[in-house]
């Protein structure tokens, strides 16, 4: 019964329909031509994402840290700034972990969205 | 084996050559044997691929296409048409990383980017060529970088502080995120090699299973760590070349 039903169908497809259907085909492929196709590894991106964050965390505070103990030798001016650094450090490590999800983002949302 | 003291041991330097410079050990050591040779692998196969130049490309020279397709889509997209003229250094890179990578994973052999100065002094030289070329470009806009827009005066000075910092952050995460990766999975390589033997002929099946699928991570993640390295220096770039974030 299905396969009676669906030839008769497309019988019914009249010419204009046809143009219609031949047009948004080629506007389908006009609208995919600058997109690369979705990424088949996105699991694994999105593991490279988290990963990515945790280092960027990690390093923050560390590089902060170093900086901070290295102009206190430096200035003599232990600990002030070794403290002060360390939390700009934690800030622009978070500012960098933003900026790698913000960046993931928008990628998943440029690239994902034709057939998810 | 007995002899096999601790899954760390992978990671020693050997001098193979003893150098010495004005006070400065500069031996040869096996890091520089197995980069050397990441760099020969990795221009002999190229050279090799490339030599017939058919126009119906064969296995080798398909491979080669892909991976020179693979990085330049990568900066087309990431960078811009600005950024063809990087494509020789980003490519070398890539290349470099993941023959680095690649080669490590025979057995016996040494990782170079298992080690943090090896994968910093790449970050650095990054860094380096970045900032350079964002101050050759745009001169002393370039400062503009740090400054973000659209924020009330008074926390301005708090905001360029963090956004410097995260700045000089960019090559240490570069390089630890390369550097721990491939120092991590190697250990747990050999942690669980050292299993198969501790367990013996009856349990032993288990982690060898394990290992075999970790050898497969492994692959996946040298492939994967270049990738990711080489990424974020086209990201970098970016920044260099159109100045915003």
């Amino acid at each position: 019964m299905g396969d009676d039903r669906f030839p008769s169908k497309q019988r019914d497809v009249t010419d204009g329909d046809r143009k219609r259907l031949d047009d948004l085909d080629g506007r389908l492929r006009e609208a995919r031509k600058g997109s690369e196709p979705p990424a088949r590894v996105s699991n694994q991106r999105e593991l490279g994402v988290a990963y990515r964050v945790m280092v960027e965390m990690f390093v923050g505070v560390g590089v902060g840290g170093f900086l901070g103990w290295w102009l206190d030798a430096w200035l003599g001016t232990a600990p002030i700034l070794l403290v002060t650094l360390i939390l700009l450090g934690f800030a622009a490590g978070g500012l960098n972990a933003y900026r790698a999800i913000r960046t993931y983002s928008e990628g998943v949302e440029r690239n994902d969205r034709p057939g998810g | 084996m007995a002899e096999q003291h601790s899954p760390l041991e992978q990671f020693e330097i050997k001098r193979l050559i003893p150098v010495e410079i004005g006070g400065i050990d500069a031996s040869f050591t096996n890091s520089a044997l197995w980069m050397v040779l990441a760099l020969l692998v990795v221009s002999l196969l190229m050279m090799a691929a490339m030599r017939q130049r058919a126009l119906v490309p064969g296995r080798l020279q398909s491979m080669a296409e892909m991976s020179y397709e693979f990085v330049a889509g990568m900066i087309r997209e990431n960078v811009g048409d600005e950024g063809k003229k990087y494509f020789p250094f980003i490519f070398t890179l890539f290349m470099f990383i993941l023959g680095a990578n690649l080669l490590g994973m025979i057995p016996y052999s040494f990782t170079p980017t298992s080690h943090i100065i090896v994968t910093f002094a790449l970050a650095f030289v990054v860094f380096i060529g970045v900032t350079a070329i964002g101050f050759a470009r745009h001169g002393l806009h370039f400062f503009g970088f740090f400054v973000p827009a659209g924020v009330p005066k008074a926390l301005l000075p708090l905001l360029v502080v963090i956004e410097v910092i995260s700045y000089l952050i960019r090559p240490v995460s570069l390089s630890v995120r390369l550097f721990a990766n491939m120092l991590a999975g190697h250990t747990m390589l050999k942690v669980f090699a050292g299993f198969v033997i501790a367990l013996g002929v009856l349990g032993g099946w288990a982690p060898l299973a394990f290992v075999v699928a970790l050898t497969g991570l492994e692959i996946l993640i040298a492939f994967l760590q270049a990738y990711v390295f080489t990424i974020l220096t086209c990201l970098y770039l970016n920044d260099a070349v159109h100045l915003h974030h």
